[in-house]
């Protein structure tokens, strides 16, 4: 790395440096594709509600189920707490539906799929072919959901996770094939009022994943979702659901990518994880939306909400993100800690860069006895772009001997820009140990002093212990999906602001 | 939210209609008070800025218990004390215009309302303090000062000066503070509440010009409602900041440290120190904030808060904030909650030391780091043996 950067502090290590202009510097997934497309009316009413649920064939009941949530979404006002700052949303001029045209029926196997429509996730990296293992050099095995604006377009590898008891597949056809456990779940970790942006995904969401691992199951393979906006002046709104019974294992991930367009789209997703006793979920996102041009014109605005309820005893789920894209950002994935000994955590690398915003972050909500959380997030902010950690950690009355780690750093990459933290701490009972830490001064010393004892100098150890396990955690992202998070590990957060 | 607005404003028209009479002068710049509060009304629960701390705990009624407070060498001021000499000048502020008064208050609001700072604008009485040399130190007792306090400072370049409030017995007093130093100068403000009836809120409002020394200490040793505001302007380059505390609320009782620093300078330096031991019933509160605008470069921002409690069925209540807009800077913020060390415990019992006093000296160390922070060593030997006298009266 040769080339000359200006307007650098000292100390900021030229390879993250390089490494995030060239984050920022051109959107490769930024292609359209031209698909004949078919629209709901322009705007938003009970009737688009209406129109959207028999689409998908639902029973009266899901139908229910959206009209009351678009009752309350009436009566709820957009947030406003959060540190980005965007134009007012004109929630009648989107759309709510596209589908493509050729997804009338939906085709049996990828095999009848649109070629158009395979080709767009060909040139995206997306393997949608059961690749078979070829001259016996084994090949990890993913099996992927491929959301298309509003509708999933087919899942591979069906019948092999079904063999293993695994459900699969997209949350409409969920609908009609499982109404017992869609019912028995759906809306029970974000409820339908819980937040503006959720309130509008439960009456207008049109398609996303639905997994289900049975007791004592260890997923076979990673399970991914894929989510493509490709129409114009469309908002995505998915909803996933992965309930891991007792004893059971999943990792899934999910990535997204949308075409360069002048103006802002919206994706507004609700993500619900349920763990019962004993269960393990690893949910790992790329989020890669299109984040504007370097004016901020166009991008994804992308107001998600991602809960997990950990219900059962021992229960572990972890949340890791890689956040790259989407012009605005309001994200907050988190762990709602009720079984005794469950742990949650949290690992975040988020870059922005141009004029991009993002005000993500994660919430640890200790209910249950001896619960475990761990943050950690990396902010690396450059160009005009403003980055803030966004975290509650609240311990209750009940939830004894429990214990949080936060760990946040921050780096600023020229002086336009801003990195900014904002962490809630509630700590209700004697026995719990809670830590906020956003310097590298700030590390244990127990653990400090360990390394040191082995002869590792004090700024080795540091970056050992501080950048230790989120490389671990990224590096675990399967490799199909992570090539920006792969090269992102290089960052290091020397100089970092706090 | 329209009707959280009206439920605002019909407390500040309360407020408003009695409200004293005052000076002419006085009452031309409290009009700007009023329409400010009848416009933004008071605080509700449902404002970002007072979620850990309710305002309806303003109204409710208390317990009664009053700790010794020590008495500190100094001269004694009241809202009538009127004095004059070439180091410091003292007027009470019915009898003379100054631009000062609610200028920083007012300027505040940009960074969050401070609507109890309008209304203790509105009653209370006060002096105006210039300090152009060595001002010495000025006590306030609130026991014997009967209203509302205001104090309007201005410390000259190269001038010091240092106040030290008590006050055992409770009150429902507010408190506004507003000092200006100018380059070189050096404030020095230590605050000690102790009384359980207290329903306080006390602001410090201060803008630094370069090579200033503002350091700001309080203790709380308990409180129905202590809720003490500083707002800090860093204006001037090579600034140094400090503003801690240490609360001992082992009495129940609510204290709330909200402190809001803006570095707007070259290589200015702040600190935050706040050292929390809650027992049942207690709730301790910080919200701190460094901002760093984009122009001051060279900041070393530094933010501690450690929450210790000694028993279930208290809260501890933290949100330490960064906002930074410049990229050559560090700052830090740490912030820890938990019960005891058993391990020092162990310790200390294993070399004979009784159970309670082994939590007495525990207890007595963790407050330390925020005591440490006071600039003169007389002062922090006096707030070390009164807190000490405080902490070994107690049953741990």
């Amino acid at each position: 790395m040769t080339e000359v950067i200006d307007n650098v502090k000292d100390g900021v290590d030229s390879e993250t440096v390089a490494q995030v202009r060239e984050v920022g510097s051109e959107y490769k997934y930024g292609f359209s594709s031209d698909i004949e497309t078919e629209f709901a009316p322009m705007g938003l009413s009970e009737d688009i509600v209406r129109l959207i649920s028999s689409k998908n064939n639902e029973p009266e009941w899901m139908l229910e189920w959206r009209l009351q949530a678009y009752r309350r979404w009436l009566t709820m006002v957009e947030p406003d707490w959060a540190m980005v700052d965007y134009p007012k949303i004109n929630f009648q001029e989107q759309y709510y539906y596209a589908r493509p045209k050729s997804m009338d029926i939906r085709p049996e196997t990828i095999d009848d799929v649109d070629p158009k429509l395979l080709e767009t996730y060909k040139k995206l990296g997306i393997p949608l072919q059961e690749q078979e293992a070829l001259l016996g050099v084994k090949q990890r095995k993913v099996a992927v959901d491929a959301v298309f604006d509003s509708v999933s377009i087919g899942t591979t590898f069906k019948d092999e996770l079904e063999k293993a008891g695994v459900i699969f597949m997209p949350i409409s056809e969920a609908i009609q094939k499982h109404p017992e456990l869609v019912k028995k779940y759906l809306g029970t970790v974000v409820p339908q009022a819980d937040n503006f942006y959720a309130a509008l995904n439960c009456a207008v969401f049109s398609d996303g994943s639905f997994v289900y691992i049975p007791k004592g199951t260890k997923c076979p393979m990673e399970l991914s979702t894929y989510f493509r906006i490709n129409a114009e002046n469309t908002g995505q709104f998915e909803r996933t659901l992965i309930v891991a019974d007792e004893g059971s294992y999943v990792s899934y991930l999910e990535g997204c990518t949308a075409p360069k367009r002048d103006s802002a789209q919206l994706h507004a997703a609700v993500v619900e994880l349920v763990l019962l006793d004993d269960a393990e979920i690893k949910y790992s996102t790329v989020q890669n939306w299109y984040p504007g041009d370097d004016e901020g014109k166009g991008g994804i605005y992308n107001f998600v909400t991602k809960r997990a309820d950990c219900r059962g005893k021992n229960s572990h789920v972890m949340w890791t993100q890689v956040e790259t894209g989407s012009s605005v950002t309001w994200k907050y994935p988190s762990c709602i800690l009720r079984g005794d000994n469950s742990q949650g955590e949290f690992y975040s690398v988020a870059i922005t860069n141009n004029m991009q915003q993002a005000d993500t972050g994660t919430k640890m909500i200790h209910l249950g006895k001896n619960t475990k959380s761990r943050i950690v997030s990396k902010g690396i902010s450059a160009g005009k772009a403003q980055n803030t950690y966004r975290g509650l950690v609240t311990v209750h009355p009940k939830a004894t001997g429990s214990r949080n780690f936060t760990q946040c750093d921050s780096l600023l990459i020229g002086d336009k820009c801003g990195a900014h933290t904002v962490p809630y701490i509630e700590v209700k009972n004697a026995t719990s140990k809670v830590e906020h830490e956003a310097t590298t001064s700030k590390v244990d010393e127990d653990q400090l002093f360990y390394c040191r004892q082995r002869g590792i100098g004090e700024e080795d150890a540091v970056a050992l212990i501080v950048n230790g396990f989120a490389k671990e955690v990224l590096q675990a992202l399967p490799m199909e999906f992570a090539v920006e998070a792969q090269a992102l590990v290089k960052i290091s957060l020397e100089g970092s602001v706090g | 939210m329209n009707a959280i607005l009206e439920a605002k404003q019909s407390l500040a028209s309360d407020w408003v209609s009695s409200a004293p009479v005052v000076s002419d002068w006085r009452a031309a710049r409290l009009e700007e008070s009023r329409k400010w509060l009848l416009a933004h009304g008071g605080p509700h629960a449902r404002d970002h800025y007072w979620s850990y701390t309710d305002p309806k705990l303003l109204d409710a009624s208390t317990g009664s218990l009053n700790v010794a407070m020590p008495s500190f060498a100094g001269t004694a001021i009241l809202p009538t004390t009127k004095t004059s000499s070439d180091a410091l000048k003292i007027t009470p502020i019915e009898e003379a215009e100054n631009k000062l008064f609610g200028r920083l208050v007012a300027s505040a609001h940009g960074r969050g309302a401070r609507p109890l700072a309008e209304k203790t604008l509105l009653s209370a009485q006060g002096v105006y303090i210039e300090v152009m040399g060595d001002g010495g130190v000025l006590t306030i007792d609130r026991d014997v000062w009967p209203d509302d306090i205001y104090l309007g400072i201005t410390v000259a370049s190269g001038a010091t000066l240092t106040i030290i409030e008590t006050g055992a017995k409770s009150s429902t007093k507010n408190m506004v503070v507003e000092a200006e130093l100018a380059d070189g100068a050096s404030f020095h403000h230590i605050r000690i509440a102790a009384a359980l009836e207290d329903k306080f809120h006390a602001h410090l409002f201060a803008e630094l010009g370069a090579n200033c020394d503002l350091r700001s200490f309080s203790f709380s040793g308990a409180g129905h409602l202590h809720r003490f505001e500083s707002v800090v302007d860093l204006l001037g380059d090579n600034s140094h900041v400090s503003i801690a505390g240490a609360d001992l609320l082992m009495n129940k009782g609510h204290q709330d440290d909200t402190v809001y620093i803006t570095h707007d300078a070259l290589n200015c330096n702040s600190r935050q120190v706040f050292k929390r031991v809650v027992t049942e019933g207690a709730t301790s509160v910080f919200q701190g904030k460094i901002l760093v605008k984009e122009d001051a470069q060279k900041t070393d921002g530094y933010q501690i808060s450690q929450g210790l409690m000694l028993e279930d069925g208290a809260e501890i209540l933290s949100k330490p904030e960064l906002e930074i807009y410049a990229d050559d800077v560090a700052c830090s913020h740490g912030s820890t909650t938990s019960g005891m060390d058993e391990t020092a415990l162990f310790y200390l019992r294993s070399r004979g030391v009784p159970m309670n006093e082994a939590r007495q000296l525990l207890v007595r160390a963790f407050i330390e780091e925020a005591i440490e922070e006071i600039h003169s060593e007389d002062l922090r030997e006096q707030i070390g043996a009164m807190s000490e006298e405080w902490i070994f009266g107690q049953a741990l």
